[in-house]
């Protein structure tokens, strides 16, 4: 069977908890006391989507403004892009513009169509909440093209975090297959027809 | 590859280990993961807690038998020549050679450099962070007076700046508008991501999270975002600024050379809480002026744009290409560029990817060679002005806080431990010594130049100390040490410090150092090769005690001094 890689970017300001949904989705596990990320942290795990095994090569970036300058050097080959606010703090979700658009200009990326989905993260912590489901949802259906997919997930107490990356790997996926006959990205295109995982050149 | 079978199948089984781990990345403690890998314990314990005593040179000399041909050297000697049994004595001699030179009335800073170069005790250390970073002076004479006044000026900056939460005690707020007066926009955002970043700190270090060093922490990045204001506050300076500020309670405490780092003692929360006001001030003030020197020396890692570490990643690669063709190759191919792994080696000087000790030893020769790098690169240009002291000398003159005093107990006996093992190799140091590299002749002229200098400005943006370092250009470094090794600044063109250039070599040595693991990984699988990247610490051949990073350093520092000839032979 084919083994697919899908390159998935975790963009979002400082401290809104990109480091900890990552970890919550590939460990199951959370932990109040992650380190902020400088750069960008990788993990790697599995996937099944009908049951087809994808590898996930999942990338949370640094939200820092001042490492944004090489935050650009992550998107390259990026598949799928997950944005991520806090519901506690409004300016994370207003800065979203910044990150997506960020993101667009230097993946050169098409707005209407490249997979993003929206994630307001901390959702246990309702009594903090000062961003409303439906103004996160506003902002979705602000965008061009399809309205982007929102899912408020915990990632301390892990709701909704597994349902969140399965959709952003389906989109990834659809899109990949869309895309086939445009853009190639070697990097992640595994050869077909050869079932070794051999590190050969791209056979098409 | 030369490696046997069977490291190839331990080899294997670990990487395998790794790769289908689904555990949290980040290890609950480093020691305990240097067990795990080792089998063995207490390893950074023990190799760190070099005292003076005679029995551990023996076991030093044990140990550098054992080693390859890379050993430990006294700094800037020609390294891997030596003996190893003269190696082992030159470093426990070496202490002694500080603290013999701390007496005198009047110290050379580059020499104190160079013998501090490969390491000092815990003891030690707070004197020479605050001569080499020129937080105090050179001269005795000076150094009571000026340290106080340069301490009071940190102390008044925070009076002003956080009038309810004033230096030297717990208090700290919790949130931006809790701060009286106007804040600048960029203020509150550099204490907002300061208050957001104190309570998550690396997860080794407990003691961290506990209120006074957190408010400490706070006060010193926030006034540090302010007098620095190029830089700001950036991720990854706390981490350092925890390592100093280890270093400055410690000697408040009175910790001695057989402990381990303050920052990693049990209770170290309830010994600072039982410090005076004024011992906590001091240690709070002295950790800020160092920290603020340092930061210095690395705003190419913090300030706009941040073309250091544009530097040092292209820096990373080139030197790779030319150390490990081979490794450069099968990183290139596998799409894994420096970017993606070591911008936080890079920006926090390796304090997250090594254990306290080692941390605070790498920081050890790392402030040295700001010193000996400005004697060499800037001959002519007395600008530092180094104008105050503080007790540098433990038996004789004292700091007004009564824990010094206890401090100093401690240090005379070690000291006097030290003094007797035989000196060694007198001859063979003086003579490294002489054709050392960044030694500067002009450092008498320049050290009397602090003299006749400005003795203290009252209120100026440089009176910490060393302004005149700030983004100090290098001539030597932008350049690349060979021809095929082009250089290729960014966006802004950018010479790297000192400091930054040894550090792309302790790097560039490291990533040699876990070559087979590398290559292995990347034949088995891509995110195989990240993982272990990204999680250096879990890597055999990642150092984990002072030995071995001693070794990286003596490597990293032959390649330094390799590619520097390189260059003035063009």
């Amino acid at each position: 069977m084919p083994k697919r890689i899908l390159k998935i970017i975790v963009l979002g300001n400082a401290s809104v908890g990109k480091t900890s949904l990552m970890t919550q989705y590939v460990n199951r596990k959370f932990s109040i006391q992650y380190k902020a990320t400088i750069g960008a942290d990788f993990m790697s795990t599995e996937a099944v989507i009908d049951d087809d095994r994808i590898t996930l090569h999942i990338w949370d970036t640094a939200g820092q403004e001042r490492f944004q300058s090489l935050g650009a050097s992550f998107y390259r080959g990026a598949d799928a892009c997950v944005l991520v606010y806090d519901i506690t703090s409004a300016r994370s979700l207003t800065s979203l513009d910044v990150w997506r658009d960020e993101f667009l200009v230097h993946t050169g990326g098409k707005e209407e169509t490249f997979p993003f989905i929206v994630i307001g993260n901390k959702c246990d912590k309702e009594e903090e909440r000062t961003v409303e489901k439906e103004r996160a949802e506003l902002w979705c259906k602000s965008k061009r093209g399809k309205p982007i997919e929102h899912f408020e997930c915990s990632a301390k107490t892990g709701q909704n975090v597994h349902e969140a990356f399965l959709h952003v790997t389906k989109l990834a996926l659809e899109q990949d297959t869309s895309d086939a006959q445009e853009v190639f990205i070697p990097e992640h295109i595994d050869v077909d027809h050869d079932t070794k995982p051999d590190q050969g050149g791209c056979g098409c | 590859m030369s490696q046997s079978d069977d490291s190839k199948k331990g080899l294997k089984t670990w990487l395998k280990h790794l790769f289908n781990k689904k555990e949290d990345s980040l290890p609950t403690s480093y020691q305990a993961e240097a067990q795990k890998i080792y089998g063995v314990g207490q390893l950074i314990d023990e190799s760190w807690a070099r005292g003076p005593s005679v029995v551990q040179t023996k076991d030093k000399k044990k140990d550098g038998k054992k080693s390859g041909p890379i050993a430990v050297t006294p700094p800037h000697s020609s390294s891997g020549s030596a003996s190893p049994s003269l190696q082992a004595s030159v470093r426990s001699s070496s202490s002694s050679r500080i603290s013999r030179l701390l007496s005198s009335d009047f110290i050379q800073l580059s020499d104190l450099a160079q013998r501090a170069w490969s390491g000092c005790t815990i003891s030690l250390r707070p004197f020479v962070y605050r001569l080499l970073l020129k937080v105090s002076s050179p001269y005795r004479s000076r150094r009571r007076a000026a340290i106080r006044q340069k301490r009071s000026k940190y102390i008044n900056t925070v009076n002003k700046l956080l009038p309810t939460y004033p230096c030297g005690t717990a208090a700290f707020p919790s949130d931006t508008k809790a701060i009286p007066g106007n804040l600048s926009p960029s203020d509150v955002k550099n204490l907002g991501q300061i208050l957001r970043d104190l309570p998550r700190h690396r997860l080794d270090v407990m003691a961290a999270s506990t209120p006074h060093i957190q408010a400490m922490m706070g006060r010193m990045l926030f006034v540090l975002s302010r007098e620095r204001s190029s830089c700001g506050y950036v991720q990854g300076m706390n981490d350092i600024a925890l390592l100093i500020l280890s270093v400055f309670l410690g000697e408040q405490c009175g910790v001695c050379d057989d402990d381990n780092e303050f920052i990693c003692l049990p209770g170290c929360e309830e010994m600072v809480a039982s410090l005076s006001r004024k011992a906590r001030e001091n240690a709070e003030s002295d950790a800020f002026l160092c920290f603020y020197s340092l930061v210095g020396e690395l705003s190419g890692l913090f300030k706009h744009r941040q073309p250091g570490i544009h530097a040092a990643l292209t820096n990373i690669e080139n030197c790779l290409k030319l150390i490990d063709p081979e490794l450069s190759c099968v990183l290139t191919e596998s799409g894994v560029m420096p970017v993606t792994y070591a911008v936080s080696w890079i920006v926090c000087l390796l304090s997250r990817q090594l254990s306290v000790p080692l941390a605070i030893r790498l920081l050890d020769t790392y402030i040295t060679e700001s010193v000996l790098g400005a004697g060499k690169k800037k001959p002519s240009n007395p600008t530092i002005s180094a104008v105050t002291g503080s007790t540098l000398i433990p038996s004789s003159s004292t700091s007004s806080s009564t824990s010094t005093s206890k401090y100093s107990a401690v240090e005379k006996e070690s000291l006097d431990k030290e003094t007797s093992i035989p000196p060694p190799l007198p001859s063979s140091s003086t003579g490294t010594k002489k054709k050392k590299r960044r030694r500067k002749d002009s450092d008498s002229a320049e050290c009397e130049s602090y003299d006749h200098e400005q003795p203290i400005k009252p209120h100026d943006q440089v009176s910490y100390g060393c302004g005149s370092s700030v983004a100090t250009p290098l001539s030597a470094s932008s350049s690349s040490p060979n021809p095929t090794c082009v250089v290729t600044p960014k966006p802004v063109r950018y010479e790297c410090s000192n400091i930054e250039y040894l550090h792309i070599y302790v790097c560039c040595t490291l990533l040699k150092n876990m070559r087979d693991s590398l290559i292995y990984a990347a034949k088995e699988e891509h995110s195989l090769l990240l993982s272990v990247l990204h999680n250096p610490i879990e890597c055999p051949d990642w150092p984990k005690t002072i030995k071995q990073l001693e070794e990286v350093l003596a490597s990293a520092f032959i390649l330094y001094e390799q590619f520097e000839s390189a260059m003035s032979r063009k």
